[in-house]
């Protein structure tokens, strides 16, 4: 039969698994491209904050958000074993075959922070999609004012992206501050949870002209919007991104309806003024 | 939009006429008791067709929104996956479709063409769809206890989406066309113009119609407004919350109903299907993610989603239709009897009683 | 017994006790179903049937309605109704069964069953089947069974003053232990782990109690410092056994509720008992890891 005029947008299209790196427990780093080049092209204009639909074979399909900067060359996903897709995708080697459609969602509206501080938190594999804006922001870096990284995990050993937090931690113009809720490991910094970190001494967290990147599970977030509610940050200058369960991610099955919004296309990124409005558990 | 006159005997030469043109034609049967459903027209079932039946609670929204949709087949071999988009074009009328179901068609063409990202499977099943509605003009059949497609706007007459329209007159019967499609069959020669006195004997059905529907949903605008700004008590939520037994059934009836959820099965040692299935959010695992987090875990938070979905003003702006037809479905098949009209009814007593209260605290 | 013949009966997956052993135990297995159920894998033979929809057969309900199921669908290849492999069976062991049709045997059971007088697939496929008794002098059968108009006593109503007591009200048993059926888990779970939505809800709440669970109702979960997920330890006068708790408020306080699915803690709970529909008084405390 004839191809439609109209394109099929639940259509994945093959990719190859370059490599595997080890994050931490039951999380992973995969490196992949398009089979086809032009399709690799196409892709990689995606915004920080998008996802993508990964298909395994004979298994299914699951969103991911995409953990590298459009400015980097590299196109990867970092995924941590939950269900049964994505053990499907940490049993894969490289070589092995698998399917990518993407990328979906609004993306952080990166350029409407220029002139601004940027202050990212972020809890445990809430890194993942972080990470996106870090590295654009920092490869742009004269566009942006102060930038302020708040990493935090359970032990020291869950800390995610650690030779890039090592880097961030050394740039120049940039402030990297790490802490763990259970010290092991000889780990001597700070011992807490994340916002533990905004009342250190030395730290001064901007408020004014400031836009501040939130992602982590639901208890950490809800303590850290407290927290920056409290240092005086305005709903609308809170910005993260959403998870929620979704099968197509092109605003059509449904499942990630909450509110007025379509996670998949109004969404992922949602400042915290609207996520209030949406009105449903994070 | 033009109209035209035909004789009660040859209104199921329509159907030949279609069929003639290619298409294959479902229409409505009675099945037993109070059964009815659509089937496709042959030449043996042909003379069974019903243009006055109670309509079938199976909708003809799966003409366009199949209840499981092949969309791709994924094949594996010497290390590559190849993927094979399945399409099926259908060219297909649905003859006696009612103004209540013609809405819901209406509705999930802005819901899938119109945003976006345009669904191609739902395209193809409806570019080639022609649409004979029937007018519920048969107090006895037509309209059930349910109805309640005057408070919704959407019947017992469509004014428009589509393709021809028949209403019965007595002898005769009225023919409208919606589309130039439509008009076209009018060169045959069982049309004839009509007169004045038809259109007033329209009118007057249609008066007189308006009348008979026992359901009468009167607070349903209100509703609208109430659940659009959030007023409405947790507490009425979770007394329908409480009603619902969770099995999904309104939606599958629903011919406004969207949702669906996608699944990969095997067909052979080394392929694999991807199908999609309708879906229903009053099933907890509708938005429970992998890893065990459920934003919407309690029962009546999934009802308040179905409910704010289908009368939130904002979605009726953005979709140009509201999510419920009036079709009165969901009442028939509620167990918990937490349809449509009993909701509205719950929230318009709800909100009697807040008044009440308030009233006292002055 | 050399040999059993299961018709559509999966009691492997049902069953507490351990039947597959006892299936060994027979020369011949023979399974007639539409699924490869846990008794079918002990089958020496299984013969696959049609499904609902793919033959004309009648059913009969709980609510004593005898009901026709028409063919809509053709079955896949090589697929026959089950009665129809009984009837060539028999007619390779010599015996002359001479069935056409369904509604031949349905004819058949009429003679032979008088409450069935009258229920032929003629009489059956008007209106939504027939309600037995469904005799020959009354065709339409009976809507209520006890009813003055069919000479029965009808039933006598009494209202009771106070709900009965549970059995468990003792100080060591507070609580009442009831087995029953859970929202996706239905008979076997043959055809819910075939429909898309059914099975996800169903494995949802594997995933969420990979071990199984009881349901507690929040206030007794409170009052025993138990919460969602905790290991807990169910005491009845003989037995105890150890299990998840799900605390919901579907559960009644002062209930202990035991999904069917449960095998094992119905097995130790109930014990030679095996009836899951007794009450067992029982004591839930939290079990410390």
């Amino acid at each position: 039969m004839s191809a439609p005029a109209t394109e099929n947008v639940y259509l994945p299209k093959t990719a190859v698994l370059e490599r595997v790196v080890s994050e931490i427990a039951e999380v992973k780093t995969f490196y992949w491209h398009f089979e086809d080049s032009a399709e690799q092209e196409a892709f990689r204009q995606f915004r920080p904050g998008q996802f993508a639909q990964v298909s395994l074979f004979g298994v299914g399909e699951f969103p991911t958000s995409l953990p590298p900067s459009p400015t980097e060359g590299e196109t990867f996903f970092t995924v941590r074993q939950v269900g049964s897709c994505t053990s499907a995708l940490h049993r894969l080697q490289p070589g092995d075959k698998f399917a990518v459609r993407g990328p979906y969602g609004n993306g952080f509206p990166m350029e409407d922070y220029y002139g601004k501080n940027l202050v990212f938190v972020a809890g445990g594999i809430g890194l993942i999609p972080l990470r996106s804006c870090i590295v654009y922001a920092l490869k742009n870096r004269n566009k942006y004012k102060s930038i302020q990284i708040f990493h935090g995990a359970k032990t020291p050993k869950e800390l995610m992206y650690v030779p890039n937090l090592h880097e961030w931690e050394q740039t120049p113009g940039v402030e990297c501050y790490l802490t763990v809720d259970r010290a092991t490991d000889g780990w001597n910094g700070n011992v807490g949870v994340v916002g533990s970190l905004f009342k250190k001494p030395g730290v001064q967290v901007p408020v004014e002209n400031t836009t501040a990147f939130v992602c982590g599970p639901p208890v950490m977030f809800r303590f850290v919007i407290k927290d920056l509610l409290e240092m005086g940050f305005s709903e609308k200058n809170i910005v993260s991104t959403l998870e929620r369960y979704m099968k197509c991610g092109v605003g059509k099955c449904g499942h990630c309806c909450i509110g007025v919004a379509y996670v998949c296309v109004d969404g992922p990124v949602f400042t915290y003024e609207q996520i209030k409005k949406l009105g449903e558990d994070i | 939009m033009k109209a035209r006159i035909l004789d009660r005997a040859d209104v199921l030469k329509i159907v030949d006429l279609l069929r003639q043109q290619g298409y294959e034609v479902v229409a409505p049967f009675y099945g037993r008791g109070r059964d009815t459903f659509f089937d496709t027209v042959t030449d043996q079932n042909r003379d069974r067709i019903q243009i006055h039946l109670p309509n079938p609670y199976y909708p003809p929204k799966r003409f366009v929104f199949p209840h499981i949709e092949r969309l791709m087949k994924f094949e594996r071999s010497d290390g590559q996956i190849h993927i094979e988009p399945v399409y099926e074009q259908p060219k297909r009328a649905i003859f006696g479709i009612r103004s209540c179901d013609l809405a819901g068609i209406y509705h999930l063409d802005r819901f899938y063409l119109g945003r976006e990202f345009r669904d191609v499977y739902y395209e193809n099943h409806r570019k080639n769809l022609f649409l004979v509605n029937v007018v519920c003009s048969d107090v006895d059949r037509d309209i059930n206890d349910e109805c309640f497609c005057v408070c919704t706007d959407t019947g017992p007459a469509a004014r428009d989406h589509f393709d021809l329209q028949l209403m019965d007159l007595g002898s005769e019967f009225m023919a409208v066309a919606g589309t130039p499609a439509g008009e076209a069959l009018f060169a045959d020669p069982i049309f004839r113009k009509g007169e004045a006195a038809h259109i007033e004997k329209r009118h007057a059905i249609l008066d007189e119609l308006r009348k008979r529907f026992k359901t009468t949903t009167s607070w349903f605008s209100a509703t609208v407004r109430y659940v659009t700004q959030g007023d409405i008590l947790e507490k009425t939520w979770e007394e329908i919350g409480n009603r619902c037994l969770e099995c999904g059934g309104c939606t599958y009836v629903c011919p406004a109903c969207t949702c669906f959820t996608v699944s990969d099965r095997p067909i052979g040692p080394n392929e694999f299907e991807r199908v999609r299935v309708w879906d229903a959010c009053a099933l907890s695992g509708f938005t429970r993610m992998a890893g065990g987090h459920n934003p919407r875990k309690a029962v009546h938070d999934r009802r308040n989603r179905r409910f704010f979905r289908k009368l939130a003003h904002f979605f009726i702006q953005r979709e140009l239709a509201m999510a419920c037809v009036g079709c009165g479905r969901c009442a028939a098949v509620c167990h918990g009897d937490i349809g449509m009209p009993s909701v509205v009814e719950m929230i318009r007593r709800a909100t009697g009683e807040v008044d009440k209260h308030e009233r006292a605290s002055h | 017994m050399k040999a059993l013949w299961l018709c559509r009966y999966d009691p492997v997956s049902s069953s507490l006790f351990d039947l597959a052993g006892s299936l060994g135990q027979f020369e011949l297995v023979v399974v007639q179903h539409l699924f490869m159920t846990d008794t079918a894998k002990y089958a020496h033979v299984i013969l696959p049937t049609t499904a609902f929809g793919e033959e004309r057969v009648s059913f009969t309900s709980t609510e004593r309605r005898i009901q026709l199921a028409e063919q809509m669908v053709e079955p896949s290849p090589g697929l026959t109704p089950a009665w129809e492999q009984i009837v060539r069976v028999a007619g390779l062991m010599g015996a002359d069964w001479d069935y056409p049709s369904a509604a031949a045997v349905m004819e058949e059971i009429g003679e032979v069953v008088p409450f069935y007088g009258g229920a032929s697939y003629e009489n059956l496929s008007r209106e939504y089947g027939r309600q037995w008794p469904c005799t020959k002098d009354q065709p339409l059968g009976t809507r209520f069974l006890f009813s003055e108009d069919n000479g029965r006593k009808p039933f006598k109503f009494i209202p009771v003053p106070k709900p009965a007591p549970a059995p468990a009200s003792s100080k060591d048993f507070p609580l009442t232990l009831v087995c029953g059926s859970s929202l996706y888990y239905w008979n076997q779970n043959v055809l819910i782990r075939h429909s898309e939505a059914l099975r996800r809800e169903y494995s949802i709440l594997l995933i969420d109690y990979p071990e199984g669970f009881v349901e507690l109702n929040p206030e007794d979960a409170k009052g025993l410092g138990v919460r969602d997920g905790h290991k807990v330890r169910i005491y009845a006068e003989a037995a105890s056994a150890v299990s998840t708790a799900r605390v919901t408020a579907e559960v009644r306080k002062g209930t202990v509720f035991v999904p069917y699915f449960e095998h094992d803690l119905e097995r130790q709970i109930l014990g030679e008992r095996r009836d899951g529909s007794a009450l067992v008084p029982v004591r839930v405390e939290r079990e410390k890891a």
